[in-house]
């Protein structure tokens, strides 16, 4: 469950940084916009808030929400690490991430 | 419009110069209070490391039925045995025992070394008016003696954090209050100054002298800030009853541990009676029942193995065993010694039959709270994972409070434009070198001076602090005698190649090196020589950078040399 | 406040002034607010629970305070605002000590 909380939180900060013009062309090039990218800020935050859930299912909520907020810091810091040398990955990244989230949340 | 934009920039510049100068002034103390802290969160495995003859004792199935059956040939005739059972914080057996007479507490020492038959596991709290009786460290497979180097351990570090060293316990206390107290100032004042919170959250911009530097203050700052707001307030909350004593003073009247001793006496008072009751089922049968069901029952109960049993008058009708589990599953729950003892299970040792769950949660909400955050500070409750990422966020902490420190001094260097600076800033700039560097040699060379003194050393413990001061005292010294940008080179390389070899100095002196224990999947201490690993190539890397950057600033003329020598600093 | 080429001396006297209301004002205040905290909710909440929580706001006022002792337009008013709550929190204390 934190693996999913992780990838969860992983695709929300992708979404937040998407939302931000200077870091889409970090990602994708000058230029280039997205069509739906008005929805990528409430989209990441959303996610980010959904994050939580997995904890909150495998743990008490003290435990969930420390769990889950270790996990945001550690989902941050691979996305600023990444747009800052490897932004191009961040794109596959931020559509992998939530399928492994899903798989995760559905596996018995 | 323009004029609230105008104020609005005078409450940011203050606030800048409160953060700057609040930070500064206790900055060098809270990189040494951050950068122990977060070693500490695995102070359990650094002691494991810096004993490497306990590296050999696997966990069994068995261990409690050894450790018993030790027991009962070393001290049949104890008021009491104590068995630490091996778990995924510690490879070996600790077992300790106390005697049925009360003598004289034997309470010398200073609290800091570990000695070689204590073990790793069940320190008491240091003055806790408790007699520790006598001790040993067994493998937890054959139930064979181990007899460990001495060391001061990850413990140093741990009490380094909050208490330092040699000074009057309430002397440290209030020094590394004050610095709390500056670190939660600067936190806020920090929030404050900084614009651009949400905008920049992602942005970090290397190789761009101050302006990188900056970047990744903030980063470290903003994407760790639920811990940094967290560690800081309830590090306060740790230190309240010597911050501010008189509230406890006024609300208790003369004596504050009055109703402790109250509560404690009637507890030993119900466990008297709980015994006697056992006594008179039991009859005058003296055997024990097998631990192996009590401990199966406990786990299928918690859902996790339990970690620590207590026998009292083992062997006697009456005997009442305590089983406790690895750790507390919630936040709400005390942490004693170790993090536990707020949870436990009760077993009439006669019979083997289970009498109770104990549980001492605080009482009221405000309890709760004050609880809660005191466990979040000392992690003792976080399994494997949890405690990676409070390590990761102590690293992102010491990282913000180092590059903050640097920051300061290359803000004012740039402003100086390539004068030289005034007695202040030279300061500034030499302290940086000794307190983020500095103590990153001396708390490599504490661990080097872990393997190379004499295993047999007297005071081992001692001469190994004794080796990291006067490195760290060093360390201040010689930025006065190089030029400050060789100064910053010299100690991080010296620190990185420190680190960075200590897997190997392991593989020499020790037969617990990554060759045994990546086989062996004994994790536990191999982690500590990859972290040392990472560590180090991390320091050695930033030397590369600078020396690169000392390189190019050389090639070109004196005004551009100078920028670069600061952007480098 | 960094650009103070004007009078040096007395921007630093009002730098030092502000310096001692955050540092040693604010702890007076931190101080008398939880001691007033804790004598006038003993009753309620029990000895342990009220000191407890007078701690825990005694910290948030104090570094509220610190930083209005900088964040506020001068010296000056750092030090009244500072001593005016402090004189609230100490009327506090003094009606929950009457009434207890």
């Amino acid at each position: 469950m934190e693996l999913a909380t992780f990838a969860l939180a992983l695709t929300g900060f992708i979404l937040l940084a998407l939302a931000m013009k200077r870091h889409r062309e970090q990602m994708f090039g000058k230029g280039r916009d997205l069509p739906l990218s008005r929805l990528a800020r409430p989209a990441g935050f959303a996610l980010l808030g959904l994050s939580l859930l997995p904890c909150l299912s495998a743990y008490g909520l003290s435990m969930a929400v420390t769990w889950w907020l270790g996990l945001l810091t550690a989902a941050a810091a691979p996305v600023l690490l990444l747009l800052t040398y490897r932004p191009a990955v961040l794109g596959p990244l931020g559509a992998v991430a939530p399928v492994v989230a899903l798989a995760l949340l559905l596996a018995p | 419009m323009k004029g609230r934009k105008g104020q609005d920039l005078g409450l940011r510049q203050s606030m800048s110069w409160l953060h700057g100068w609040s930070g500064l002034l206790l900055g060098w103390l809270l990189f040494a209070i951050f950068f122990t802290g977060t070693i500490a969160y695995f102070r359990q495995e650094v002691t494991a490391w810096m004993q490497p003859e306990t590296a050999a004792s696997r966990p069994s199935p068995q261990a409690a039925e050894l450790a018993i059956a030790k027991l009962a040939a070393v001290a049949p005739d104890a008021a009491s045995w104590r068995i630490s059972l091996p778990n995924d914080r510690s490879n070996t057996l600790g077992i300790s025992w106390r005697k049925a007479q009360p003598e004289t507490r034997a309470r010398g020492g200073n609290g800091r070394g570990e000695r070689g038959g204590e073990g790793n596991r069940n320190r008491g709290r240091r003055g806790g008016g408790r007699d520790r009786g006598e001790s040993l460290t067994l493998d937890a497979t054959t139930g064979a003696t181990i007899t460990p180097r001495e060391t001061a351990g990850g413990t140093f570090l741990y009490r380094f954090h909050f208490e330092l060293y040699a000074l009057p316990r309430e002397w440290a206390r209030w020094i590394v209050g004050i610095a709390t107290m500056a670190m939660f100032v600067a936190i806020i004042s920090g929030v404050i100054t900084h614009k651009k919170i949400f905008k920049d959250f992602f942005t970090f911009r290397p190789a761009k002298g101050q302006r990188s530097w900056l970047d990744a203050h903030n980063a470290t700052a903003v994407l760790a800030l639920p811990f940094h707001l967290m560690i800081t307030y309830s590090g306060l909350l740790l230190f309240a009853s010597t911050l501010l004593p008189w509230a406890g003073d006024m609300a208790f009247g003369e004596d504050p541990r009055a109703s402790r001793a109250e509560a404690r006496a009637a507890q030993a008072r119900e466990v008297e009676a709980l015994q006697a009751r056992l006594a008179d089922a039991a009859g005058t049968d003296p055997a024990m029942a097998p631990i192996a069901p009590m401990l199966a029952r406990a786990e299928r109960i918690w859902g996790q193995p339990a970690s620590r049993i207590t026998i009292t008058d083992p062997g006697k009708p009456g005997a009442l065993v305590e089983v406790l589990p690895t750790r507390n599953d919630s936040l709400a729950q005390h942490s004693g010694s170790g993090g536990l003892g707020a949870v436990k299970l009760r077993f009439a040792g006669a019979t083997g039959a289970l009498i109770d769950e104990q549980r001492d949660a605080p009482g009221s909400a405000i309890a709760t709270i004050d609880t809660a955050l005191g466990s979040l500070h000392r992690a003792r409750f976080a399994p494997p994972g949890l405690r990676w990422l409070f390590f990761l966020a102590g690293v992102g902490g010491t990282v913000m409070v180092g590059s903050g420190l640097v920051l300061w001094s290359v803000k004012r260097a740039e402003k100086r434009k390539g004068a030289p600076g005034h007695f202040g800033h030279k300061l500034v700039d030499h302290l940086n070198v000794g307190a983020v560097a500095g103590l990153c040699i001396a708390t490599a060379g504490y661990f080097w001076a872990n393997r190379l003194l004499p295993a047999r050393l007297d005071d081992r413990g001692e001469w190994e602090i004794a080796c990291f001061l006067a490195i760290w005292l060093a360390s201040f010294v010689h930025p006065l005698l190089r030029p400050l940008r060789a100064a910053w080179l010299e100690q991080l390389t010296a620190a990185g190649a420190l680190f960075a070899a200590l897997p190997v100095l392991n593989l020499m002196t020790s037969h617990a090196h990554l060759g045994v224990t990546v086989p062996a999947g004994n994790w536990m201490v191999a982690g500590f020589d990859l972290v040392a690993l990472a560590t180090g190539l991390a320091l050695l890397a930033a030397a590369a950078k600078l020396r690169r950057r000392i390189a190019r600033a050389a090639s070109k003329p004196p005004v551009a040399t100078h920028a670069a020598r600061l952007a480098a600093e | 406040m960094a650009s103070a080429a004007p009078s040096t001396g007395r921007y630093r006297l009002a730098i030092a002034s502000r310096s001692l209301a955050a540092i040693l004002g604010s702890y007076g205040l931190a101080v008398l607010t939880s001691l007033a905290i804790t004598a006038g909710l003993a009753n309620v909440l029990g000895a342990r629970d009220a000191v407890t929580l007078g701690r825990m706001i005694g910290f948030l006022v104090y570094a509220g305070a610190a930083i209005w002792a900088f964040g506020c337009r001068s010296a000056e008013s750092a030090w009244t605002g500072i001593g005016l709550a402090s004189a609230l929190a100490a009327l506090g204390l003094l009606a929950a000590g009457g009434a207890a």
